[in-house]
């Protein structure tokens, strides 16, 4: 066959090597990210009541963007609204992002960047609190919910206990790391960000699906074999999805994109370490245990 | 090898589906003439309604400008319905927008406009109900273009979401903000002597004065500032003089109007003589009503005014929209106790634009009637046209620069011109399958559905990878080719089902932004992994068959 002269051999293998020599104390990297990603989260519950600072459209205010030809000198505009917070997307375009209270007058605003020189195509968008209330609750439900209906197709797939709680236990970790350093980056919760975590646990469980259905369904070959097929498959998915959101992220200069491509990024990263040291780890484990199992049985 | 793979049922359903979401998005590469999106109430162009096409005008191409500007006679107009003759004086009374290019409806955070979510006081169906429909007379006899109203609950509260294209903001807060309770007044002074006067209604009623804030009326007392029945007259006390007493009569309010006019013999515009315009309309008062102010006038002083060479009453009728007053008038002296059932309502703009836009304001919250409750602003936002349509050449280039980075990388791991082609086709197809599944279930894309086909096109090329590892592995394995392949396919719809369960709460709880999210990668990933990743399997399948039978 022409294969293994087509294409050459990663170089990730030798990598694989070690993981494969020391794969149980290895197993222990996701579960530290969980931790990691947990504690922030709880940190920030307890200092301010949510898991993540949160952005106007889940408290209520008020954004102004406006789309801009040059690049403004930043810090002339955060001195002249004071009270608002300032933000520049750059990318094929530069867009001006001001957040501020429900209460604050728009016109004052366009007025007082006008006279700094500052004008283009805008948008105001204004969320009461009531709706903002509304929209922080569904929040909530629809990740909660989202992780149920997700491990609920997991389980029907594999239909066994511990490589299903694996593929779940991954997809959290992945979305909670991705949450904990966006609230360490200073980022807010906003609604495209919320969209990019839901869509980041569709996207993290699909390698543990690969890596899942290579270990238990894999006639005829060793586990270390199968493990470096699946990581093969898996580890092209994930440089081709990192390639395609990081060309996203900087080009688009869209908020929205911006935002939906940075969780997705971040969580992605963390679904390497977590899909093939812990999943691995634990399906590692579950194989040999089962594996114990039938010679006892035996 | 082409052959074979047309012979495959996969690979054809593909086609057939791609070809059917293709003449859904319908692309016009030369769209000509403008389509109607709204027509006034006094429109000429009673044979066309919105969405009918317009090309000519007089035999020029129509054009924004030409259907915008005054006519009087005969018009001719070439159309989608034919050849039209129109009797025209004045304007056309419509608004229209360029024919689209293609069937693709986009969203108003694309297209621009104003989108509103209102809370309402009371939730119950009837008042949520006559609320939408109240608050739809009023869009639509307004004139403004594209409105779409529609109730939205969620959590046991219930909004009604606006979305309208174009408009100013303000005029909007005030049309739907607005309860529209309507109540003209007319103010009457009750000369005293000696502590005690009297006014005329149907009868003689006496006032005297009780102290500094009561008076008598009659036999019963009044305080300032409240109201009482006389001869079924609303009235209120305002202050009390040494020489007079003041007093509000309710000549009429929004539900004594019976009929609100549009029309030009009863609806004018005027160039006011110090600047500016003044415009008026009649309005149709039920008899009572006309009696009240008959009523009223009788007891008001007839007054010389120099200035206008006019005789007016002595006093003004002040008209009040939610307690705020809108305008004051003078009253001419021939009206004096006369049963008026059609009085006009006047008001003044600074430019044109501004007094017929006022004007219809009021008009259209009048004939509407009032709003069975109080409703809120929870939220307004006013986006930009060209904010969209930058945004959407900027996505473009983004999701362009995002498939050549995963071609590189495709690139840099199998190096094949054979498996790199298929699989951007296969990408770029299920994008289009995407719009067309838009215009098939009629759904709009906003800004965040764009951001699901980004999404989409990456759970794509995840699973192409998949499908071509599996297909690639040589005979390192025991298992056959369709195995590999059914193994594929299984990681595939374990990926979607996944995708499909963490969307689905978003699509049933949310609404705005993320619904649309929820919604394309939902369908996307069906499309996916139904039509397009099979027939990409097989594709690859054949080609790499084809690979090992020259090698």
């Amino acid at each position: 066959m022409t294969e293994e002269v087509v294409h050459p051999k990663p170089k990730l293998i030798g990598f694989a090597d070690f993981i494969e020599r020391h794969w149980k104390p290895l197993t222990f990297v996701g579960i530290i990210l969980l931790l990691f990603g947990v504690g922030v989260l709880l940190f920030n519950q307890i200092n301010t009541g949510a898991f993540m600072p949160r952005d106007f459209e889940l408290t209520g205010g008020k954004q102004i963007e406006i789309a801009l030809a040059t690049t403004p000198d930043l810090s002339l505009i955060k001195s002249a609204l004071p009270n608002a917070s300032i933000e520049l997307i750059s990318g094929l375009r530069t867009t001006l992002l001001i957040e501020t209270s429900v209460t604050a007058n728009e016109t004052e605003i366009l007025a007082t960047l006008n006279g700094l020189g500052i004008s283009g195509d805008i948008s105001v968008r204004t969320i009461g609190p009531v709706l903002g209330e509304l929209f922080w609750r569904q929040t909530q439900m629809a990740i909660i919910a989202a992780f149920i209906l997700m491990s609920f197709v997991v389980f029907i797939l594999f239909r066994t206990f511990a490589p299903s709680s694996a593929v779940v236990l991954c997809a959290a970790t992945d979305a909670i790391f991705a949450l904990a350093v966006l609230s360490l980056m200073g980022e807010q919760l906003s609604l495209p960000v919320l969209a990019g975590t839901l869509m980041l646990i569709g996207y993290s469980v699909d390698t543990d699906i690969v890596l899942t259905t290579e270990l238990l369904r894999s006639p005829g070959k060793e586990v270390p074999q199968r493990f470096r097929a699946a990581a093969k498959t898996g580890l092209t998915m994930s440089i081709a999805a990192l390639a395609a959101l990081t060309t996203m992220y900087f080009i688009s200069g869209s908020v929205v994109i911006q935002q939906i491509s940075g969780v997705l990024i971040i969580g992605l990263l963390c679904d390497i370490p977590s899909t093939w040291l812990t999943n691995g780890g634990i399906l590692r484990w579950y194989l040999e245990r089962k594996a114990k199992k039938g010679a006892s049985n035996a | 090898m082409l052959k074979e793979m047309l012979r495959n049922w996969r690979v054809l359903l593909w086609i057939f589906i791609l070809i059917g979401a293709v003449l859904a998005i319908g692309p016009n590469f030369s769209p000509h003439g403008l389509i109607i999106t709204s027509k006034t109430a006094d429109s000429p162009l009673t044979a066309l309604v919105s969405g009918d096409a317009i090309y000519t005008i007089d035999g020029h191409d129509a054009t924004p400008e030409l259907l915008a500007q005054n006519y009087s006679g005969l018009v001719h107009i070439g159309t989608s319905k034919g050849e039209k003759f129109v009797q025209v004086n004045g304007t056309l009374g419509i608004t229209t927008k360029p024919v689209p290019s293609s069937n693709l409806k986009f969203g108003l955070d694309i297209e621009g406009g104003i989108r509103a979510m209102l809370s309402l006081n009371q939730s119950d169906n009837l008042t949520l109900e006559q609320t939408i429909s109240t608050l739809q007379t009023r869009i639509n006899l307004y004139g403004l273009r594209e409105a779409s109203l529609r109730a939205v609950s969620s959590d046991q509260q219930t909004f009604i979401e606006v979305s309208i294209a174009g408009g100013e903001p303000h005029e909007i807060t005030d049309l739907l903000q607005r309860q529209g309770s309507f109540e003209s007044k007319i103010p009457i002074v009750v000369k005293l002597s000696n502590d005690a006067g009297s006014f005329d209604f149907t009868a003689r009623h006496s006032v005297a004065v009780v102290d500094n804030d009561t008076v008598k009326i009659d036999n019963s007392n009044l305080d300032i500032g409240r109201s009482a029945m006389v001869d079924g007259i609303n009235i209120t006390l305002d202050t009390v003089e040494p020489s007079s007493v003041n007093l509000t009569a309710l000549a009429f309010s929004g539900s004594d109007i019976t009929l609100v006019y549009f029309d030009p013999q009863h609806a004018s515009i005027q160039q006011a003589q110090g600047g500016g315009y003044e415009w008026q309309f009649q309005v149709r008062l039920s008899q009572e009503a006309a009696e009240h102010f008959a009523a009223i006038t009788k007891n008001l002083e007839v007054v010389f005014a120099t200035g206008a060479k006019q005789s007016y009453l002595s006093s003004k009728i002040y008209l009040y929209l939610d307690n705020d007053l809108v305008d004051e008038l003078n009253i001419v002296a021939d009206l004096k106790g006369k049963v008026i059932q059609e009085p006009s309502v006047t008001g003044f703009g600074q430019t044109l634009d501004e007094a017929s836009k006022s004007q219809k304001r009021l008009q259209s919250i009048l004939r509407s009637g009032a709003l069975p409750t109080r409703i809120e602003l929870a939220s307004m936002e006013v986006l930009s046209p060209r904010l969209g349509q930058t945004f959407i050449t900027n996505i473009m280039l983004a999701l362009f620069g995002a498939m050549v980075a995963v071609a590189v990388v495709v690139t840099i791991r199998y190096r094949r011109l054979k498996i790199i082609v298929p699989m951007v086709i296969t990408s770029m197809s299920e994008v289009l399958i995407l719009f067309g599944a838009s215009v098939a279930i009629g759904w709009t894309i906003d800004l965040a559905s764009v951001a699901g086909i980004l999404a989409i096109v990456g759970t794509g090329v995840d699973a192409q990878i998949i499908l071509i590892d599996q297909t690639l592995r040589g005979g390192e394995e025991q298992i056959t080719m369709k195995e590999r392949i059914k193994r594929a396919l299984f990681m595939i719809f374990g990926a979607g089902g996944t995708s499909i369960g963490a969307m689905l709460p978003l699509m049933i709880l949310g609404f705005g932004l993320l619904r649309g999210f929820a919604l394309t990668t939902i369908i996307g990933v069906i499309v996916g992994i139904f039509i397009a990743r099979p027939a990409f399997g097989e594709i690859i399948k054949l080609l790499m068959q084809g690979k090992h039978a020259t090698v």
